[in-house]
């Protein structure tokens, strides 16, 4: 062993290493090959045909439960329960991509003289999104939204109902200044009106119309004068002038989605169904047929003789109901999309002139409202076509009474009809604005209370926390449906 | 990283430089050949290594702290990629507090059995980052052959086992045996007096394990804590036995040097803190580090080789 020799080599390293991440983090992550800008009349298309391809959870399993359309056992809108997912889906769908794409299009046309038109027109439609969000969920970030990218603004303050609704006017008023000074000049992107300006500029006007007649219980003056600039203004005159996406199986109606998503074969409710046969409502055959089993478990129609209709009703001893939406004719990938119906505009001029807002003759607007959205039905698959006489027969039996308050009971009456499926979260509006059509509530409820405003989504208070809470202080403090939750143009009698 | 922003922002989440955080490490490496002669050689060599990481401060807009990954936070004053979540409630004088249920939800009546109680919020469970690491490699020659073998280990760190939840959920791991007859009376404490003012007294009621891992399909009884465990191993890595076939047979032929060698790698665990989980298994490398879902453990591999130069 005297050999062995002992070698101990030792390598010590003792490196200390601090890092830290670059100061040039933005330069260094931007992707050379990516595309930096996109065409204004490209991000207007996609804000347009978005509006109606999104999940709409919120417009029927709220909406549509609410206004007593329908019934699905799906839906917490039935029995009055805040229920985050569908509550949250309008919110979502519409800030991102919706608003993301207008507001890119609008930093980019707004010192862009040969893009007025289009400026106007995404501006327009920016107040239409936001509407729909303030109406549904009150107070709702809007002056410092869409500010991420060029401010930094992670987490938007919430506006009040009342500046965003002031905002709203100054902006149509713009909108449809430059649309006016720029009547020539192609809408780059327009899905409605193959870039008619003078068409946006109706749409505009028609826009401010429902933005002023909001505002009856709270500010019954402004209410007055904006009908009264927007009739002037010039809104839409007939079914041409309705803004109606166009679907396909790439970009598909909203609805088909909801449709096809099993129970969410939603039958009608007896609220809706008893008041289409009392006042034989030829539209009936067409809002719903009795089905087999919902489209989703391949279910057919079986009966579309209206008269055997049974609908939901919250009484549990009354017969199960029978009548399901039309889905063949509202729920295809291909159904176009109704965005603003003329009916609404003719209905809302009507309603104007007998509180004396503005003059005209209320009796044919309301002639001319149901007549058209009776027609327009017709550009729906299979065609269905209401006749002559049958509009004629409806109105005799339907005709506008003479007392001032069972008009506007009865021309909001008509509204309801007019918004089934297309328009549920306008309806709700309109129901919380003028009481119309009588609702009683689910007895079967726990509050038995129709809720006034919807719940902000759960994620607001994970990631806006204190903003959220600032707005939620004046609807009771909690996010709940409770005594206090209105918005601000719903003023309490 | 990514920050999921607000929708309200018209933007679904934005990418930001998070934060500042250091580390600060040493490594070691010792090699040495204790005996070396014509026939016999030991070679050893020793590794260590050790780093401490902190994060310092976070971007204006996330607070103190953000989810990185389910419970694994990034938060400041705690290093990139910590477990937080719920605790065993416990007395002042350190032992368990219980809470008194009924066998079934939903049941009334008076209360039959026990449970945990949670102490819900974010607190602080541990990190996946490792004390230390290190490892010994010995190679032994004689003649012809060659012997060598690596022992490697971990010690310190933790790991948040989403696996144990959901054993403990489907009843299907040895956690979920304990007390499944009714008959143990956990030896701890029940509060007789309320939240604010607690007075505890031993408790005589037997543990459910039902209730507190399954509740009729309910997992939200199961406290963090229980499934926070050490990564200490020490692992018996690699062995290998080689031949050197000898110069004269290869001397008459164009082969230069060939050797054949047998080998196994991630033998067995010499020790590991663990139970039934594979310490080293884990959802990813990168944010998911220290959550193991489902993650697939290291495998075994037995292999040869045949080493031939021209």
């Amino acid at each position: 062993m005297k050999n062995i020799a002992y070698k101990i080599l030792a390598f010590l390293f003792v490196p200390v290493i601090i890092t830290s991440c670059t100061k040039n983090f933005a330069s260094i992550n931007k992707n050379p090959d990516a595309t930096t800008s996109v065409s204004s009349g490209s991000l207007l298309s996609d804000a347009l045909v978005r509006t109606s391809t999104v999940d709409m959870e919120s417009r029927f399993n709220y909406c549509h439960a609410f206004m007593q359309y329908g019934y699905s056992s799906f839906w917490s809108g039935t029995t009055y329960v805040a229920a985050d997912g569908p509550a949250s889906s309008l919110w979502n769908n519409f800030y991102t991509p919706v608003l993301t794409s207008l507001d890119i299009a609008i930093q980019q046309t707004q010192n862009d003289p040969t893009q007025a038109s289009t400026y106007a027109a995404a501006r327009i439609w920016r107040v239409f999104i936001f509407q729909k969000l303030t109406d549904f969920y009150g107070d709702v970030p809007y002056s410092q939204s869409g500010l991420a990218l060029t401010e930094k603004v992670y987490t938007p303050a919430y506006d009040a109902q009342s500046a965003i609704y002031a905002s709203f006017v100054t902006e149509l008023r713009a909108s449809i200044a430059l649309l006016a000074a720029n009547s020539t000049q192609t809408v780059q992107g327009d899905q409605f009106y193959s870039g008619s300006a003078a068409e946006w500029k109706k749409l505009g006007a028609s826009l401010l119309l429902k933005v002023g007649m909001r505002l009856i219980k709270i500010d019954p003056t402004q209410a007055a004068s904006l009908a009264k600039e927007a009739v002037t203004d010039g809104v839409m005159t007939s079914n041409s002038d309705m803004p109606i996406l166009q679907h396909s199986a790439q970009f598909a109606n909203g609805i088909y989605t909801v449709v096809q998503d099993g129970v969410e074969h939603f039958f009608l409710d007896k609220t809706l169904v008893s008041e289409m046969q009392n006042a034989n409502d030829p539209r009936l055959p067409i809002y719903g047929a009795i089905y087999s089993a919902p489209v989703s478990q391949g279910g057919t129609i079986t009966d579309d003789n209206p008269a055997d209709f049974v609908g939901y009703s919250f009484n549990s001893s009354d017969p199960a109901p029978t009548v399901r939406i039309n889905a063949s004719i509202f729920g295809l990938q291909t159904t176009p999309f109704f965005d603003f119906q003329y009916a609404e505009v003719a209905f809302l001029e009507a309603e104007a002139v007998v509180r004396g807002y503005i003059t005209g003759d209320a009796n044919a607007l309301y002639t001319s409202g149901v007549t058209q959205q009776m027609q327009s039905l017709a550009l729906l698959p299979t065609s269905p076509t209401i006749t002559s006489t049958q509009i004629s027969a409806y109105l005799t039996q339907n005709p506008l009474p003479t007392a001032t308050e069972d008009q506007i009971a009865r021309i909001n009456t008509e509204y309801w009809l007019a918004g089934f499926a297309f328009d549920g979260e306008d309806e709700y509006a309109n129901w919380r604005r003028t009481g119309y059509p009588v609702l009683t509530p689910n007895p079967g409820s726990v509050s038995q209370v129709i809720p006034r405003k919807m719940i902000y989504p759960q994620t607001e208070f994970n990631l806006n926390n204190a903003n959220v809470n600032a707005a939620l202080a004046q609807y009771g403090g909690t996010n709940t449906f409770n005594t206090l939750a209105r918005v601000w143009w719903d003023k309490a009698n | 990283m990514p920050i999921t922003l607000s929708n309200a922002t018209t933007f679904s989440s934005v990418y930001v430089n998070a934060g500042d955080m250091y580390n600060k490490g040493v490594e070691l490496l010792l090699t040495g050949s204790p005996i070396k002669n014509q026939n016999f050689g030991w070679d050893v060599s020793i590794n260590m290594a050790k780093n401490k990481n902190m994060v310092t401060a976070l971007a204006p807009g996330l607070g103190t702290g953000i989810d990185i990954y389910y419970n694994i936070e990034a938060r400041v004053g705690y290093p990139l990629g910590s477990i937080f979540g719920s605790t065993y409630q416990r007395a002042p004088n350190g032992q368990i507090v219980y809470q008194t249920e009924n066998s079934q939800t939903g049941d009334s009546g008076t209360p039959n059995s026990v449970i945990i109680a949670k102490n819900s919020g974010d607190n602080y469970l541990g990190t996946a980052n490792p004390d230390w690491s290190g490892g010994i490699t010995n190679t032994f020659t004689y003649k012809n052959f060659s012997f060598s073998f690596l022992i490697d280990g971990q010690f310190g760190g933790q790991v948040y086992e989403a696996d144990a939840v959901w054993t403990n959920y489907f009843g299907n791991s040895k956690a979920s045996l304990l007390g499944r007859d009714g008959t143990y009376i956990p030896n701890g404490v029940v509060n007789v007096g309320t939240a604010s003012n607690p007075v505890y007294a031993k408790n005589t009621l037997p543990y459910s394990a039902y209730i507190q891992f399954n509740d009729n399909g309910n997992a939200d009884k199961i406290i963090n804590e229980s499934n926070v465990f050490s990564r200490t191993f020490i692992k018996f890595r690699q062995v290998s036995l080689g031949y050197n076939i000898p110069k004269s047979i290869l001397a008459k032929t164009f082969i230069r040097s060939a050797t054949f060698s047998l080998i196994g790698r991630n033998l067995f665990y010499i020790k590991k803190d663990l139970p039934t989980f594979d310490p080293e298994a884990s959802d990813s490398i990168g944010n998911g580090f220290g959550y193991d879902s489902g993650g697939s453990p290291v495998s075994r591999t037995y292999g040869f080789n045949f080493n031939i130069n021209f």
